[in-house]
Parts: structure tokens; sequence; C-alpha cells
């Protein structure tokens, strides 16, 4: 199996400069190293595992052919999340997903601040319930496209601001506004899991 | 958070500096949710999707090899076809009448004064050398 090593800058540097002399094998070096992350990230964005597949494919082909367009100013990383990005975006076009956002209206009584930080939101027990884990894929599956896209990118790929702004190419306080809105969301649904009784 | 600022966040309207100070403090807020996404498991293609992407990938990689033999080809193509469209251009053209009729109309045609000159000279210098005398034409007397 493919390893998921994260690669320095130095060495993201040297199998870049590989790739672009037609080394076929350093390349694959870079694909061991995020094939896993930007599956992950895809298989979220799209509606199938079949679907994920072949986007994934197509992020590395398209990086592979479009090598010399990398200028180095951003991030491998960056640049290949970017690809994933649009290829996702394309997709939810194709099948007439819409990409509006979802409306989160407000269930709490105004400035009544929202309790984020709930106890039985131990992340390690949270971790270790597989039912809460559908839970959370299925709100995540259910916001859309780019609260998922900014939630995914911040808080599973641990990009920053600035980074997901290049890469999905909104402002950053759109960023920041479509993050707490993915988390409210997310929230919402974490909550009525919660108060139906089940995880207790 | 007030609806006012919810409202400005679902429309991504642009918020004043206190609406975005408000809005970093709720990020921070919602971290254990964050941790929940965090920790979600990570997913690895498997070993036939790979093998299927290796494929694609030579068969990119066979094609941007054989990519500059084909543009030389047709570079070379190009250069041949501009180098024999020079040499047609520099090329004179040829009389419509041919060579033998071009060289009849050459003899037949009237004498310039150089050749009349010289035929005359070379007339008086073999009468010359026969001894008649030079012609007044030639001397002028």
């Amino acid at each position: 199996m493919a390893t998921n090593r994260k690669l320095d800058l130095a060495s993201e540097q040297a199998l870049v400069a590989q790739c672009r002399r037609q080394d076929y094998e350093a390349f694959s070096k870079i694909v061991d190293a995020y094939q896993a992350r930007v599956f992950g990230f895809v298989r979220r964005m799209v509606r199938s595992e079949e679907e994920a597949m072949d986007v994934t494919q197509e992020v590395f082909i398209k990086a592979f052919r479009h090598l010399d367009r990398f200028d180095g100013r951003s991030s491998l990383r960056t640049w290949l999340f970017r690809i994933a990005h649009n290829l996702c975006i394309d997709r939810a076009r194709k099948h007439d997903r819409g990409l509006s956002l979802t409306s989160l209206e407000p269930t709490h009584a105004e400035d009544e601040p929202m309790e984020f930080a709930d106890a039985r939101w131990d992340p390690e027990r949270i971790a270790l319930a597989d039912e809460l884990g559908a839970v959370v894929e299925h709100a995540i599956a259910t916001m859309s496209e780019k609260l998922r896209m900014v939630l995914l990118l911040h808080d599973k790929e641990d990009m920053g601001y600035d980074e997901i702004a290049r890469t999905v190419d909104v402002p950053v306080g759109t960023v920041k506004s479509r993050l707490f809105l993915a988390r409210a969301h997310l929230q919402t649904h974490l909550s009525q899991y919660l108060e139906s009784g089940a995880g207790k | 958070m007030n609806k006012d600022l919810l409202k400005k966040l679902n429309g991504e309207q642009p918020l004043t500096a206190e609406e975005s100070l408000r809005l970093d403090a709720a990020l921070e807020s919602q971290a254990p949710v964050a941790s929940v996404v965090a920790g979600l498991p990570d997913e690895s293609p498997s070993m036939s999707w790979r093998s299927g992407l290796n494929q694609r990938l030579a068969r990119v990689s066979r094609k941007r090899r054989a990519a500059p033999v084909w543009r030389l080809g047709i570079a070379a193509v190009g250069v041949a076809a501009a180098s024999f469209l020079v040499v047609s251009l520099l090329q004179p053209v040829p009389s419509e009448d041919g060579p033998v009729k071009a060289a009849v109309a050459e003899r037949t045609a009237k004498p310039s004064l150089e050749d009349a000159i010289l035929a005359e000279h070379n007339d008086a210098t073999s009468q010359a050398s026969l001894g008649v005398h030079v012609s007044y034409r030639e001397t002028g007397f």
C-alpha cells in the first residue's frame, strides 16, 4: 500500500524539479504523499466512492500534465487541493447540484451565546463512536459544497484561512463566514443526535 | 450570535471590524466541533486504484515523450516548404518562346553601335592583312 508521508518543503521542491525533467518515479512519490488526503477530501465532496476514485485520479493526471504551471508560490498541497476543488465543483455542476449556501436560521434567542463547549463532545469519546462518526459524515454530506469545502480544508486538512482563500478563490472573510456556518450546521446535527439520547 | 450578523454571514456580506471580532470569537468557541472533523478517519484508495492511476500516468508520459519528435517532424516539413518557396521565387522566369527562338532572335536583332564599330574594325583589320586599304569609315578620311 502506498504510504501517506508528508513532504517537507525542500523535498517537495526537489520532487517537482525532477518531475519537470520527466521523472515519472518522482511523481509517484508525490502521489504516495498526497493520495490519501486528496482522496479523503474528494470522497466527502462527491456522491459516491466510485466517483471519488475517478476524480482523485483526474487530480493527479491533471497535476502531472500541468506541473510546469506550478510556480511554487503556493505549496504543492494547496495546488493539488485547488485542482481537486475545481474538479469537484465541475462534478457538482454536471450533476446539477446547486452551490447555494445552506441558510442557517438562528435557533437561539438574539444575543444568546451559542454553546459549543458541551462536555458531551469530548473528541476522544466521539472518535470512538462509530455511530456518531456516521452522524458527522451525514451532517457534512448534507451541507452545501461551499460550506463543506471550507470545513474540510480547515478542520480536516488543517489549512489556514489564507491558504483556503487562495484555494477556493474567495476573500478570507468569506472563508471565516463559511467555516462558522458549516460548523454551526454540524453542531445542529450533533445536538439533535445527542439530545435523542444516543451515545449515552 | 445575533440575527443581523447571522444574516450577513449567510449572505456573505462584508462585516464591520466589530462584527469580524465577534465572528473570530465565535469560531474559537467552535473548537470542539473542529476537533470532531479533525478526528474523522482517513481513507486510502485501493491498490487497484493506484494501479489504474499508474497506467494512466504512463500513457500520459509516453505521449509527452513522443510529442517533441512529432513537433520536430512538423518543424522540418515547415522549413522544407519555406525553402522550396524561396528557391522557386528566386529562380529566373524562362522565356515563353523557348531557347531556340531566343537564340535566333538574338542573332537577328539589330546590332548595337558598339557591335557595329567592332565589326567594322575586325573587317578593316582583315582587309589590311590581305593588303587592302583600310576602310575610310574606320579612319574617317
